[in-house]
């Protein structure tokens, strides 16, 4: 751990050269150029609009004067061609994700990319798609990709755009998780009581014990919390472990081989059951509800599990709370429904 | 919320160059990273009305020097304020040119984990993806330090 500490060490080793004051002058007066390059683009892009709406009413007026039905064609998204997609096909959703094309297919919305130069993704495909309205698109060897803001329905086979595609937006603030120490604090706080045991390799003795056991739960670190009067780097911070059987035979052992504090806590369910639920979310009862883009992760401190479906309805969260007990099975859904 | 973006700003801004260090490509400059994040963050957002500015300026970072690293010379051309130094790798001794090697999420998962002791959890909020993901960025990262992390690749293999 001192090796790589200390050639990250080196690397962050640098002292401002610049007054946080003169950086966040410099930086307002940029976004204001941000905002006018942005203000223009809209200018531009409303101008091409009019446009392309007066040829079109120039077309439609001039075949009605010919005598003939006028109708401006539109792509139909293609049909779902496994399951039953749990989405409402007129219902607009929203996202933020990278849109990647390459020679091998067509513009697909992707939220998982291999960072390669040019970068690689299998997505959703999107209809409707055109390069040309979009801004900060980059390309490389026939590969074109950028992130985008999205607006559009999903059939569960592909996107179809009903507004432009504009930039990503930042991502929101992320809220993170508490790692709180679950155990009330000891009088004369958390202290290390053994330090022949308090090591790297009595840890990695303690987190393997721990994990090995057939009810164990979660393990997680808090550095928030002060050891000796202090919060430091690892080890220097408080282990929660959490078991579903006997917290007083678990806590015995693992006394026996870390020397620091740690805190053992009682959870409903044990990792080898969430991870048999995952299982099941990944495979038949995922199909069975139409979620799609499936995957599943366990909250180790929260004893409950996270469930990223393309899109989330109430009906698949109340059947998930039915099988599994409620509170069990967080669903998400990668597409935001516009109200 | 009281105070300023002014005082605000002050408070976090050691800590984000530090991490501008540890994610920038080379031959940008940590203070020009955090410069762009801050705007473009102040472009639509001030930075009270942010829960987390530090997280968000962060995220914010990795994204801008990961585009930078993809397509450098179209996005240095874009992002016009970002100087484009004369800086390479052979600027380095080899152990931080590898360090330097790596793609910014790797190195601020190193980063906020070795250094600011933070679960793999929160890493894999801030770089963006999931935990299962952000320990196989910092395991594959380690592998391609193996010359000089010798022991803690040797210690993670043994557990």
């Amino acid at each position: 751990m001192n090796e790589l500490r200390d050639l990250l060490t080196r690397l962050v080793d640098v002292e401002p050269r610049v007054t946080a004051s003169d950086m966040l002058e410099a930086a307002e007066q940029r976004a204001r150029q941000l905002r006018v390059r942005r203000t223009r683009r809209r200018f531009v892009a409303a101008g091409t609009v009019a446009a392309v709406i007066a040829a079109i009413v120039i077309v439609v007026a001039s075949a009605a004067d010919r005598g003939h039905e006028a109708r401006i064609a539109v792509e139909p998204a293609p049909s779902p061609t496994t399951g039953t997609p749990a989405v409402a096909p007129t219902q607009q959703y929203s996202v933020d994700a990278t849109v990647l094309q390459d020679p091998t297919h067509g513009p697909e919305l992707c939220f998982a990319v291999a960072t390669s130069l040019p970068p690689q993704c299998k997505g959703t495909p999107i209809a409707g798609w055109d390069w040309r309205k979009v801004d900060r698109e980059e390309s490389v060897n026939g590969t074109t990709w950028g992130e985008f803001h999205i607006v559009g329905t999903y059939d569960g086979t592909a996107i179809t755009i009903t507004q432009p595609a504009t930039a990503a937006h930042t991502p929101p603030p992320v809220k993170l998780p508490s790692y709180k120490t679950p155990c009330p604090t000891p009088s004369g706080g958390w202290t290390v009581v053994d330090r022949s045991k308090y090591s790297i390799d009595a840890y990695n003795a303690f987190a393997n014990a721990a994990r090995s056991q057939p009810d164990a739960a979660g393990l997680w670190l808090d550095s928030a919390t002060p050891v000796d009067g202090k919060t430091d780097l690892f080890p220097a911070q408080v282990i929660n472990v959490a078991f579903t059987g006997d917290l007083d035979a678990r806590r015995a052992e693992l006394r026996a081989l870390w020397g620091g504090p740690f805190c053992v806590v009682h959870h409903d369910r044990s990792m080898h059951e969430l991870e048999l639920i995952v299982q099941t979310l990944n495979g038949e009862v995922g199909r069975d509800l139409g979620l799609q883009n499936r995957s599943a992760s366990i909250d180790e401190v929260n004893d409950d599990i996270r469930f990223d479906a393309m899109v989330a309805t109430p009906a698949a969260q109340t059947a998930l709370d039915r099988r599994y007990g409620a509170g069990v099975v967080h669903l998400h859904g990668l597409l935001t429904p516009v109200p | 919320m009281g105070g300023t973006d002014e005082d605000l700003f002050a408070d976090i801004y050691p800590g984000l160059v530090r991490f501008a260090a540890a994610v920038r490509p080379v031959g940008i400059e940590p203070e020009d990273l955090v410069q762009e994040a801050l705007a473009r963050t102040l472009q639509v957002h001030r930075l009270h009305d942010l829960d987390e500015p530090a997280t968000y300026l962060r995220t914010a970072m990795i994204r801008i020097a990961s585009n930078l690293q993809r397509g450098r010379r179209r996005a240095v051309a874009r992002i016009g304020r970002l100087e484009h130094r004369n800086e390479t790798l052979d600027s380095y001794p080899s152990e931080l040119a590898d360090l330097l090697r790596l793609e910014p999420r790797a190195r601020a998962v190193l980063f906020l984990t070795v250094i600011e002791g933070e679960q793999y959890r929160t890493a894999a909020a801030i770089v963006g993806c999931s935990e299962s993901a952000a320990r196989t960025i910092a395991s594959r990262a380690l592998h391609h330090l193996r010359a000089h992390v010798s022991a803690e690749l040797d210690a993670r293999e043994a557990t």
